[in-house]
């Protein structure tokens, strides 16, 4: 295996879920500071930040992330500041930034931090993004979204279907996937949903998007998550257990909206995943946990397929293996209970449960062999993906 | 019908203006003699795209019905994605027969339907199962 490019060494997350009255940068401000503290850092001892956002940055400008984050925290002088967008892949591409960044001598500690708060009170995490759709009624995306395609519910709803019909995909094997996340996220404090599911609950779940049910699909949370990178020889001297970052890599298929043979059937996940893995020296099967992007059931499904854990149009049967997921299965899928169960702080959500379980932090859902850990993000309809290979130094 | 009035801008105003005339247009790449979608932007290349008018038929590539709450209960919004005959794709509202099921591959042809009420809202392509 390769030696560690980096070593994230900081992991601040805030209160996450229905938390009202506070603003993304706000969020932002307090995940920088918990992230420092528990690398056992002062705020000063930052050279480098990475900002990046989420629905706010899209339906409230007001309340974005931008640059002026490091006036709120008070950084000066640093030696790198930028803000990244790459939606769901963005997580992952901001810890690619800033390996690279660090192996080059651009900044020696970068904070990394994503937040996002989208969520009004008395007011539903659909209706958050079916404002962002009609709140531009002219354009290409106005007439994709006033004919139906409204939101990613409904898009990825067309990628689900089209899986289902080349291949036979069901909405049960769907399930199985919602089921064992849930599973996992009863044993994950920070998790929002916890209270165990059937595969009827699922199937009895209201309609959001034909064939997603409620239960294929994300929740919706405010809060903010940061990191903090080092260099492994630094990771060393400070207060948490490093987890190096070892292989990355991205693909962005694109095209969305437009004639693309693969929507459904295949995502970046086929490209940039073996990349990844042969930049950490790594086969598939020296991977210890999973933690993919699973804004839908179907994300997780055509990502394992696109990874290999299984063949192409093989994922529904796969993961309805009986003992493949959850707790005590074969495959450690998605250990804190994902986007669909645990929060949906975009692409740091898998990353933060993969530094937590690299660690050996996550109590009673740690999974025993935890050193290499297979990380996702994935934005757009399918259109961005970003991997990650971390894990213990 | 589409769910919320929009209108035209200078991107869109060749497509929705050949929606309001009954047209469905397109790209055709002159060098390739193929067909792009109609948000490709000819403008990079006059001499070699030109905007056209489609057939208007097309087969379901994917669809969905998308649930939601409306004034008057609940709503079912059936949509998806169209592949023309000359090629390109399109995301739309599509109308059929309930009940709906099986729909991909179904072969499908162009319809309009005004957006709004307001004489600057756009008129859009829907598509009917044949």
């Amino acid at each position: 295996m390769s030696a560690a490019k980096a070593a994230v060494v900081g992991l601040g997350i805030t209160e996450l879920g229905k938390v009202y009255g506070r603003s993304a940068p706000q969020f932002g401000v307090e995940a920088v500071r918990l992230a420092a503290a528990d690398a056992g850092l002062r705020l000063d001892d930052i050279d480098g930040l990475i900002v990046s956002g989420g629905l706010s940055d899209m339906i409230s400008p007001a309340n974005a992330m931008t640059l002026s984050l490091a006036t709120d925290l008070g950084l000066e002088d640093l030696n790198l500041l930028t803000v990244m967008q790459g939606y769901g892949s963005s997580a992952a591409q901001t810890v690619q930034y800033a390996a690279m960044a660090i192996a080059a001598g651009t900044a020696e500690t970068i904070a990394i931090v994503w937040a996002d708060a989208p969520l009004q009170e008395r007011r539903g995490g659909g209706a958050a993004y079916a404002s962002q759709a009609t709140s531009t009624p002219a354009g290409w995306n106005a007439i994709t979204s006033t004919s139906g395609a409204l939101t990613a519910n409904n898009m990825y709803a067309l990628a689900a279907r089209r899986h289902m019909d080349r291949f036979g995909t069901t909405s049960e094997q769907l399930g199985h996937i919602a089921v064992a996340q849930r599973d996992w996220a009863v044993m994950n404090p920070l998790a929002q949903l916890r209270d165990p599911i059937t595969l009827e609950d699922h199937q009895s779940s209201r309609w959001i998007s034909e064939p997603f049910h409620l239960l294929d699909c994300c929740l919706v949370s405010n809060g903010g998550i940061a990191l903090i990178v080092t260099s492994a020889e630094r990771a060393a001297e400070l207060a948490q257990p490093a987890v190096g970052v070892y292989g990355w890599a991205q693909a962005h298929p694109g095209r969305t909206g437009m004639r693309n043979d693969d929507f459904g059937i295949v995502s970046g996940a086929a490209r940039s995943g073996p990349r990844a893995l042969e930049m950490a020296g790594l086969g598939l099967d020296e991977i210890d946990i999973v933690e993919l992007y699973d804004c839908y059931s179907f994300t997780t499904l055509i990502t394992l397929e696109d990874y290999g854990f299984c063949g192409k149009g093989e994922g529904g049967a796969f993961v309805s293996e009986p003992g493949m997921l959850g707790p005590g299965g074969k495959l450690k899928l998605n250990t804190g209970g994902g986007q669909l169960s645990s929060y949906y702080m975009w692409g740091m959500t898998p990353l933060s449960e993969a530094i937590i379980q690299a660690r050996g932090q996550a109590g009673e859902r740690q999974v025993e062999k935890h050193d290499r850990v297979l990380v996702s993000g994935n934005g757009g309809v399918l259109d961005y993906h970003g991997t990650l290979v971390i894990g213990t130094v | 019908m589409p769910l919320f009035p929009i209108t035209s801008n200078a991107a869109t105003a060749d497509y929705l203006d050949g929606a309001a005339r009954g047209e469905l247009r397109v790209v055709r790449d002159t060098e390739t003699d193929t067909y792009l979608e109609p948000r490709f932007d000819a403008s990079v290349d006059p001499e070699r795209y030109e905007r056209v008018t489609a057939s208007g038929d097309g087969t379901i590539v994917s669809w969905s019905v998308a649930h939601g709450k409306g004034a008057d209960g609940p709503t079912r919004t059936l949509f998806g994605i169209v592949e023309l005959a000359e090629g390109p794709w399109l995301w739309v509202e599509l109308r059929a027969d309930e009940p709906w099921e099986h729909l991909g591959g179904r072969a499908v042809r162009v319809a309009f339907e005004a957006s709004g009420p307001a004489e600057e809202h756009a008129t859009l392509p829907i598509f009917i199962a044949t």
